[in-house]
């Protein structure tokens, strides 16, 4: 006998888990470190969300304890896994892994990591005329 | 009729491992594998999550490790690509 709670569940796990299908193959296809970001990023936020989601759901009625538990953990996986991320990404970017050649601007170069605490109105007026930044990351 | 869309399931997570694992191993930089030992850890979380609806709720234990194994790794590797300056 197929319940209503059956449907949802297996509905939520089908499409949890094509989500992390759809991440993983824009991790394979995409052409640069930076774009690849958004495979995993969607993988680590939806995906797993959904599939904890019908975690939570499956448990509900007979343990709820069980379902605090997967709850907390989304909410764990939710709040840190965007922090490593962007960790990596940060580093990534700080020691000049190579920008895909479409790529239109790279804001964030022109602000030279190594000396963000220094003013900032200097890479500002950089930041304005644009020939000039032209030059910096068309090399 | 779960049980059969559980092993669907089950199966295109498979799928998207072997993907990632095909990045790890031809990712040109460290970052890119670095990437892919995230979507290999998530991947491995979500099939553990779909076994503890499949069997029973002790598999739910491994979503939690491997989280945390997970956000350790790539914090401190990243750490280690800037060489401690990590903001």
């Amino acid at each position: 006998m197929i319940t209503v709670g059956d449907i949802v569940i297996s509905l939520l796990v089908l499409v949890g888990s094509a989500w992390m299908l759809l991440g993983s193959l824009g991790l394979l296809r995409f052409p640069d470190l930076y774009t690849r970001l958004h495979g995993t990023g969607i993988s680590s936020t939806v995906g797993i969300s959904l599939l904890i989601i019908s975690v939570i759901l499956n448990f509900a009625r007979e343990a709820p304890l069980f379902s605090l538990l997967a709850g907390l953990t989304l909410l764990f996986i939710l709040l840190t896994y965007p922090l490593a991320t962007t960790a990596i990404i940060w580093a990534a970017h700080r020691v000049r892994v190579p920008i895909f050649s479409g790529t239109l601007t790279d804001e964030w170069q022109l602000y030279e990591h190594e000396e963000l605490s220094s003013e900032a109105g200097i890479y500002l007026e950089d930041f304005e005329t644009e020939d000039q930044s032209q030059n910096r990351y068309m090399d | 009729m779960v049980d059969f869309t559980l092993n669907v399931a089950l199966t295109m997570l498979g799928l998207s491992l072997f993907i990632a694992f095909i990045r790890f191993v031809k990712g040109p930089s460290l970052p890119d594998r670095l990437l892919a030992v995230d979507t290999v850890t998530l991947t491995l979380a979500g099939m553990f999550a779909v076994l503890a609806i499949k069997s029973s709720f002790e598999f739910f234990i491994a979503v939690l490790i491997l989280a945390l194994v997970g956000i350790i790794s790539s914090v401190t590797v990243a750490k280690y690509l800037v060489k401690g300056k990590l903001l």
